[in-house]
């Protein structure tokens, strides 16, 4: 039943990722005014690229060949492990083991961008890995408080413990381990204040930097892959905020389906804000986005252990 | 399977027969037929080894620690002239003998086809002759069981290391040896001065014998002691010496020293925390060993990331992982300190897995690059690139080791982090205090593995990426397998080592509380999960996505140029391994220092706008800046005052020896 | 002869040899620091003759003779006739004025009294003579310190030399005669060098002092 309820956890996800991105472009539109493209616009530009030809840069290596393949994977198995639609307590979803792979799905795309011999894949390898190395003791001290507080190391325990009771009231400094989750979950999927991902001005890029190079199916899998991370973490982190109603935690199936789209529908519509309202850090100044992730996070774990 | 005796000869053979290739070796010259016929000999001899501590290890249950009931395996039987037991094998022992031993194996075999193609850097007798003086000397440290013998042979490890590294005779290998000399020397004195204190004047008694640690000067003897193997490992404030010396010395010998050489420094640590201390250390000694352990992780890994020689960023790859040990070996004594038990337990596990792992990985990574180096003719990854298309496999097997390296999965190191992580995070709730400290290991930790993972990417993508930025690189003819053989080895069995940990541990420790073993699968603290598991997921994964590539996308790709606006690109425009680590080097510049200045000057003498300008980038570190220079600084002042005592004026000597004369009447009259 | 008058028969020259002694820090020529040094040296020739005769140890008679022949006769006259070759200055450099010196002189014996107070009832009968090598000895490195002159170093060396041989000869009734003559010998020797390079010290530098050699250090 277990097995069951995570493959269509994860099938779903897998689906509707690109829906994620669609809504939160809409909504981003909406806020400036404009009427926006349809929200099913990235399954059509994915399909495009799917049909496209693939040019290959002559100086690139079988690592350029291989890196989006890591990158999907990566995403997939964190799809797997972190369940969003349904919460089960699958104990391989551990979170140092997501944070990990995680970095080896960076690592891999860092790779990718510096093979292609040109000077933006370098620069935005440089920064991309710059960021996964920043964000890791913030992601590590954000799940050391999670998982002294409910006593659980993954992702599905985590989000059925904190459901038994409202963490306000039991933990209510886990309102800082939130909020440095939230500052990772905009990190590691791309997003203002750390990355823009619709420039074209290759000094601001770090994610589009990388994949400059790629295009044709290759193109379409690293898109994909970053639609599939940015959707699965900002879910979870959803399911963590507010963890009621979730499927397979004890709650009715309409109610489930009806609190899953809500979530779906208001986190697009935060980080559509979040973007509107913000402007993209200059990188050099990443530092103090990080620092001030570490310490949330940081106060957090204190505060829990001192209540 | 092998009795006792049995053990005991094949690690005393394993002993001898690299001191008799080594001798054998002398008489060779240059020749290959010698070298090879000594490679041989040494591996046949680790090969021993490894199967004689394998046994000792596996076939019997040996506790996690040493206790007074533990089987120790008495070597000295077999030399009369030895007090009983003053060598002898315990679980500690074995387990860095089966380290020595297969790192030897591994670097003997390369050193097969490794050292001919440098024939003309080096004079083989005196690398042969200097090996098997090294090797003997680490062995003889691991299998020692009075502190004497421990630093006789302590000593002979380190003085045949100075003749490694000075090996290819250049002023910059002489000048590393220089430095080496001198803190291996301090690093001796300290641990002499140290068990001389602890064993109470009787440096002939047993390790197993020594009295505990009570009163000031055994407290001294013990930071003396700690402060000894510090130095042999490289940790902060003593570290500067291991990124000058390990590059120096063949590659083959680097792979030994920082592979191997370190262990032993860890197997001193634990030896004396076990034997000495029995892991009950005052507190403040235990938190001022892990602020400093801790420091050196991260500091090492932040050397190592923004280093672009290709052996120095290893060799400070080398500080960091050192810097982890040390402070997992803290840990352990903290937890045992709090009465943690199990969690202590897991740590030392952890710590013992990680110490195999680094054996292998750092190892295949020297080796890996000494056979690049010896194709590319130049350490710098500024001037390399493009090795990924010209060597597929090989690019793959160093990616593979910087995977090790970088301790992500499904390499074995990730599993030993993951071990420590998840008990100290599953400690964190015991107290205010011992959680705020755990918080801060704990992210230093995770500050540090993030610095890591980037310090191998920068290599691998300088060293391989890209196109050759140098014509050296660009040129590069075919690597012949058999030379990267046994590094390939070495990533591979880092590799098996994660993803069967649980029944590896499970052959070693069958006994251990706080990580439990259940099937294939890892369990700490009441968290599990399986390796094989993982390795198996992400295996589907990849098959899952190639499948579908396949069936989704029918046309070929196409090659073309890099996307560049138009202007043909040269190797000068993409970004080298300095320019990649340039962020790191800029938001923790208190901690690199670097200093750039750029000088113009004008060339034309009627327009002085056209300047010709010249980037000068040097990076110091703060323990040469802060520490070194200053200490020297004060020394010779104070040298210099004193310098002046040395008048020249016969009368000052002699009113010397007068008040001297008058002095002493008076106090003995 | 009266066993009795031993004791004081050596106490008197002893006191002599302190007296010459102390004048001599605050002699500025040559020939009359060398005249008392003679004389001093012919007041140990005594008191050596007298241990010979009133105690029967006729070894001595064997070092009095060796004391007066180099002490009050070669090396005076050695000295003596080097510096009229040399044409060295015949007035000697010192740091301090003589009467300051003799100031000082005066002030080591006294200290050396003091020391010696407290090996009282290890000397008993000897406590002069002991004490009157110490203050010697003391008052040759006085000489040896603050005279910048090399005679006057080579003399101060001999003083030293005088008040360690005077108190050997009280407390231990003269040391082995072997090596008695070693000791002999090699002060000879050193006063001899010493005095051959004053000679070539002035010959180089056309000075008798050691200002010059500080620049020999490294």
């Amino acid at each position: 039943m277990n097995m069951l309820i995570s493959t269509v956890s994860t099938v779903l996800m897998l689906a509707l990722a690109p829906l994620f991105i669609g809504c939160v472009r809409k909504f981003k539109a909406w806020l400036g005014n404009r009427r926006g493209a349809p929200v099913i616009t990235p399954y059509r530009s994915l399909a495009t690229l799917l049909r496209k030809e693939m040019t290959i840069s002559e100086h690139a290596s079988w690592v350029f060949r291989a890196a989006p393949y890591v990158v999907l994977s990566v995403a997939v198995l964190v799809a797997i492990f972190v369940p969003t639609v349904f919460a089960s307590g699958s104990a391989t979803g551990n979170l140092f083991l997501v944070s990990a792979l995680l970095m080896v799905g960076a690592g891999a795309l860092v790779m990718g961008g510096m093979d292609a011999a040109s000077a933006f894949g370098g620069m935005g390898s440089s920064r991309e890995m710059t960021i996964a190395m920043l964000t890791e003791p913030c992601l590590i001290v954000v799940i050391a408080a999670l998982g002294s507080v409910t006593g659980l190391w993954n992702a599905g325990g985590v989000v059925q413990t904190l459901a038994s009771a409202p963490w306000w009231f039991v933990h209510p400094f886990l309102v800082f381990t939130f909020a440095a989750f939230a500052m990772i979950v905009l990190a590691e999927g791309a997003r203002y204040p750390v990355d823009n991902p619709t420039t074209h001005l290759e000094l601001t890029m770090v994610h589009e930097a990388m994949v400059l190079e790629y295009s044709g199916p290759y193109l379409a899998m690293l898109e994909y892959a970053s639609m599939l991370k940015f959707a699965v973490l900002a879910l979870w982190a959803a399911n963590l905020v507010v963890p009621y109603g979730i499927l397979g935690a004890g709650a009715p199936l309409l109610s489930g389906v009806v609190v899953f789209v809500a979530k779906f529908i208001v986190v697009a519509f935060l980080t559509a804000l979040l973007e509107s309202m913000v402007a993209k850090m200059r990188f050099y100044r990443l530092q103090e986005y990080f620092t001030t992730a570490y310490l949330l996070a940081f106060f957090g774990l204190i505060l829990s252990l001192i209540f | 399977m092998l009795s006792q005796n049995a053990i005991a000869y094949l690690i005393i053979i394993a002993l001898g027969l690299p001191l008799v290739a080594g001798i054998f070796g002398l008489f060779g010259k240059n020749s290959k037929a010698f070298n090879t016929a000594v490679g041989i000999m040494n591996m046949l001899g680790a090969a021993l080894g490894a199967c004689g501590a394998g046994a000792f290890l596996f076939l019997q249950d040996r506790g996690l620690f040493l206790s007074s009931s533990a089987p120790l395996l008495d070597l000295a039987r077999f030399f009369p002239f030895l007090p009983s037991h003053a060598l002898s094998v315990d679980m500690l022992s074995a387990y860095f003998l089966l380290i020595v031993n297969v790192g030897f194996f591994l670097v003997s075999w390369f050193s097969i086809f490794y050292l001919p193609r440098e024939s003309d850097r080096y004079r083989f007798p005196w690398l042969h002759i200097a090996t098997a003086l090294f090797v003997f000397g680490m062995q003889l440290t691991v299998v020692s069981g009075t502190p004497l013998i421990f630093l006789f042979a302590w000593e002979i490890m380190s003085f045949a290391a100075y003749f490694l590294v000075i090996a290819d005779r250049s002023a910059e290998s002489v000048k590393a040896g220089f430095s080496y000399a001198i803190m291996t020397q301090l690093g001796a004195a300290c641990l002499i001065a140290g068990f001389a204190l602890v064993s109470r004047g009787n440096m002939n008694a047993l390790f197993l014998e020594l009295p505990p640690v009570a009163g000031a000067a055994a407290v001294a003897g013990l930071i003396l002691l700690i402060i000894g193997f510090a130095a042999k490992a490289g940790i902060f404030p003593f570290h500067e010496w291991l990124p000058a010396a390990h590059p120096q010395a063949p590659s083959s010998s680097s792979a030994l020293m920082s592979g191997v050489m370190l262990k032993v420094a860890l197997y001193g640590l634990l030896r004396v925390f076990e034997t000495v201390a029995h892991f009950t250390l005052p507190l403040p000694v235990i938190f001022g060993f892990l602020a400093l352990t801790l420091f050196t992780a991260f500091y090492g890994a932040l050397m190592a990331a923004v280093e672009s020689d290709l052996k120095r960023a290893l060799a400070w790859s080398s500080v960091e992982n050192m810097g982890i040990m040390f402070s997992m070996a803290g840990m352990v004594a903290l937890f045992f300190a709090l009465g943690g038990n199990g969690a202590a337990g897991a740590v030392w596990i952890a710590l013992l897995v990680f110490a195999f792992c680094h054996m292998l990985f750092k190892s295949g990574l020297f080796m890996a690059s000494g056979a690049l180096i010896s194709e590319t003719h130049t350490r710098d990854l500024d001037l390399m690139g493009g090795l990924a298309k010209k060597w597929p496999v090989f690019s793959g097997m160093f990616l593979a080791l910087c995977l090790c390296a970088a301790a992500l999965p499904p390499a074995g190191t990730f599993y030993s982090e993951w071990i420590f992580m998840t008990t100290v995070a599953s400690s964190i709730g015991a107290g205010a205090i011992i959680g705020l400290i755990l918080t801060i290991v704990i992210s230093v930790f995770a500050l540090a593995a993030g610095l890591a993972a980037f310090a191998m990417v920068k290599i691998f993508a300088g060293a391989f990426l890209a196109k050759p930025r140098s014509d050296h690189a660009a040129h590069v003819g075919g690597l012949p397998l058999a030379l990267y053989a046994s590094p390939a080895v070495a990533g591979v069995l880092c590799v098996a080592l994660g993803i069967f940990l649980p029944y590896f541990l499970r052959g070693v420790f069958p006994s251990a509380e706080g990580v439990m073993f259940s099937g294939s699968a890892l369990m700490v603290g009441g968290t599990s999960f399986s390796p094989l598991t993982v390795v198996l997921s992400l295996m589907a994964a990849v098959a899952g996505v190639w499948i579908l590539r396949s069936v989704f996308v029918s046309r070929r790709p196409r090659t073309t140029d890099t996307w560049d606006c138009g202007a043909p690109l040269t190797s000068r425009m993409e970004y080298t391994a300095t320019a990649f680590a340039a962020p790191p080097r800029f938001f923790f510049h208190i901690f690199t220092l670097p200093l750039k200045k750029i000088i113009s000057q004008p060339v034309s003498a009627d327009n002085r706008w056209i300047v010709q300008k010249k980037l000068e980038h040097e990076s110091r570190t703060i323990a040469e800046a802060f520490i070194y220079r200053p200490v020297a600084r004060a020394i010779d002042g104070i040298a210099g005052r004193v310098k002046r005592l040395q008048s020249g004026v016969v009368q000052f000597y002699l009113a010397l020896i007068f008040v001297a004369l008058v002095v002493t009447l008076i106090v003995a009259l | 002869m009266n066993p009795q008058l031993y004791r004081p028969l050596v106490d008197v020259l002893a006191g002599l040899m302190l007296v010459s002694g102390v004048f001599m820090l605050g002699r500025v020529r040559v020939r009359s620091l060398l005249r008392l040094f003679a004389a001093q040296s012919f007041a140990l020739v005594l008191i050596a003759a007298s241990g010979a005769v009133f105690e029967a140890r006729w070894h001595l008679l064997i070092t009095a003779g060796l004391v007066f022949a180099i002490k009050v006769v070669f090396l005076p006259l050695f000295m003596v006739t080097v510096m009229a070759r040399g044409r060295v200055g015949e007035r000697m450099t010192s740091s301090m004025r003589p009467a300051l010196s003799m100031f000082i002189a005066l002030a080591m014996v006294i200290l050396g009294f003091y020391l010696t107070t407290s090996l009282i009832p290890t000397l008993g009968d000897n406590f002069f003579v002991a004490a009157v090598s110490i203050s010697l000895a003391l008052l040759g490195l006085l000489m040896l310190m603050t005279r910048k002159g090399l005679y006057g170093q080579i003399v101060g060396f001999l003083i030293l030399e005088n008040g360690i041989f005077t108190l050997g000869l009280a407390l231990t009734g003269g040391m082995p005669l072997l090596v008695e003559v070693g000791v002999f010998f090699d002060v000879t020797i050193g006063a001899i060098l010493m005095a051959l390079l004053t000679y070539r010290v002035h010959g180089e530098t056309r000075r008798a002092d050691t200002e010059n050699l500080e620049t020999l250090i490294d």
